[in-house]
């Protein structure tokens, strides 16, 4: 039976101007300390994730003459006990911070060792970066972005990053594709992949990219998926619509694998199918739903595809992790006519596969983000922890959660 | 697509640098009831499809429970 251990709103208590920058959440716990990022804001706690104190973004970033931007993401790396703490530079670099987990509570958050990845150094020379996300391998760190109007995989080797002192960015170009994500729970290869197609075209293929770790090459291979529904994404709720497709304006999720993890040999791929394919008249799903490939990275087959979709509220912005048992969380987002934006946690292998809401505010006008977040958390062998947000009137004020459950 | 196996590109490198942060003694007092407002956990908002795909149809036929990659593909036209 799954038990949520800490549900944290950190715009709690009054205190609605604390973190009210919390979109793109992000977060990562180890022992009792926790690492929270949002877009321009970052915390941390040390009592497992009932208090929170804010940590200055600001500052790392002018050491090294930047500007902070916006989609900061933070993961644990187990091997060498350090939080990795990744951020978007208003010049378009990715700034990288790391300190351990006493380091964070002795120094109360103000103690890290830092790099600046110049974009620079990448693709073209002019391009910059954005929308970083990581995970992290047996021996790697990964990081994939945006350069441009290409998508990079870069891996920093853990080694160099323990030693605290220079580190080396090798990387490939993903063919074809925009958006990219890496695999968590990765071991000895790294894994990528993303939907392949854009925004007008149909989508009918993942495009999984290999990246073995004792190696200097990558490989990638397409699977086939059922056609991606992809028209028709619009969510309206009872405090307005909450996402719009319309005229064109896609909602990222939908474009993109945004939850991508490993069990044995099954790579987990979510993300955000729309009512309808391009072509037919008649609805596919009745609201925008959850969609997940189970590809057998063995075999390289497409073992099954799983839906998760209501008749009455749409499922949006899932992440996905797998637990120290090989079991597959989820954090979502949830909402419809009759319901306000929320945002959720569940499970979707074992015995206890429940989706739960974590919010239930019916002044709720938002929730999600491309950084909706879901890590095991260490050294908890089943416990989860995840991030989300929703965003409450008056204001509207955003509320970012930091959710700790229990398969 | 058949695989396709390519060496990498260099990005060079980059050097460590220590911070010290400013303080910020912004902390966040929450109440009891909202350190543990999900406990017990909260009911299920909807059924999650265990072993049973949506009762609606794509393309031709109708969803199947387990997709082999030799019949993945249909006729979205149809």
């Amino acid at each position: 039976m799954t038990v949520i251990r800490r549900n944290t709103d950190l715009n709690g208590n009054g205190r609605s101007d604390s973190f009210s920058n919390g979109w793109e959440t992000s977060v990562a716990r180890a022992f009792d300390v926790v690492v929270y990022t949002g877009n321009l804001f970052a915390a941390y706690s040390v009592d497992g994730g009932d208090n929170f104190q804010a940590m200055d973004v600001y500052g790392l970033h002018k050491a090294h003459g930047q500007n902070p931007c916006c989609d900061q993401v933070v993961i644990y790396i187990p091997s060498i006990t350090q939080f990795a703490w990744v951020g978007l530079t208003q010049e378009g670099n990715i700034l990288l911070a790391l300190a351990s987990p006493n380091e964070i509570r002795d120094g109360q958050g103000r103690f890290w060792t830092s790099w600046l990845i110049p974009a620079n150094q990448f693709g073209d020379g002019r391009s910059t970066f954005d929308q970083p996300t990581v995970a992290v391998g047996d021996n790697f760190l990964y990081i994939t972005c945006n350069l441009g109007r290409v998508a990079i995989a870069l891996r920093l080797s853990i080694i160099e990053l323990y030693a605290r002192g220079l580190i080396h960015l090798p990387y490939f170009i993903a063919p074809d594709v925009f958006w990219l994500r890496p695999a968590l729970n990765t071991g000895q290869i790294g894994y990528f992949a993303a939907l392949l197609g854009s925004t007008d075209s149909e989508i009918r293929d993942i495009r999984v990219f290999s990246w073995p770790e004792r190696s200097n090459t990558w490989a990638m291979f397409d699977i086939g998926i059922q056609q991606v529904p992809r028209q028709e994404g619009t969510i309206t709720t009872p405090n307005g619509t909450w996402i719009s497709t319309e005229g064109g304006n896609p909602h990222a999720g939908g474009l993109q694998v945004l939850g991508l993890t490993l069990t044995g040999p099954q790579l987990w791929a979510a993300w955000v199918g729309y009512r309808t394919i391009t072509g037919q008249t008649r609805r596919t799903f009745p609201y925008p739903h959850i969609a997940i490939a189970i590809i057998n990275v063995q075999t390289r087959r497409l073992e099954a595809q799983r839906y998760l979709w209501n008749p009455d509220f749409a499922f949006t912005w899932p992440a996905l992790a797998t637990n120290a048992q090989g079991d597959i969380g989820l954090s979502f987002c949830w909402g419809g006519e009759k319901n306000a934006p929320q945002y959720g946690v569940g499970m979707l292998t074992g015995r206890d596969q429940r989706l739960f809401s974590v919010t239930a505010d019916p002044n709720s006008t938002a929730a999600g983000g491309d950084y909706t977040t879901i890590r095991p958390s260490f050294p908890d062998v089943y416990t989860f922890c995840a991030a989300g947000f929703n965003q409450l009137l008056p204001g509207p004020v955003n509320h970012p959660r930091f959710l700790l459950f229990e398969p | 697509m058949a695989d396709k196996a390519a060496p990498l590109l260099d990005g060079g490198s980059a050097v460590a640098k220590a911070v010290r942060l400013a303080a910020k003694p912004k902390v966040l007092k929450l109440t009891a009831e909202q350190r543990t407002q999900a406990m017990p956990p909260l009911p299920a908002v909807a059924p999650v499809p265990k072993r049973r795909l949506p009762p609606i149809s794509i393309g031709k036929a109708t969803v199947v429970r387990k997709l082999r990659q030799s019949t993945k593909r249909r006729d979205p036209s149809g």
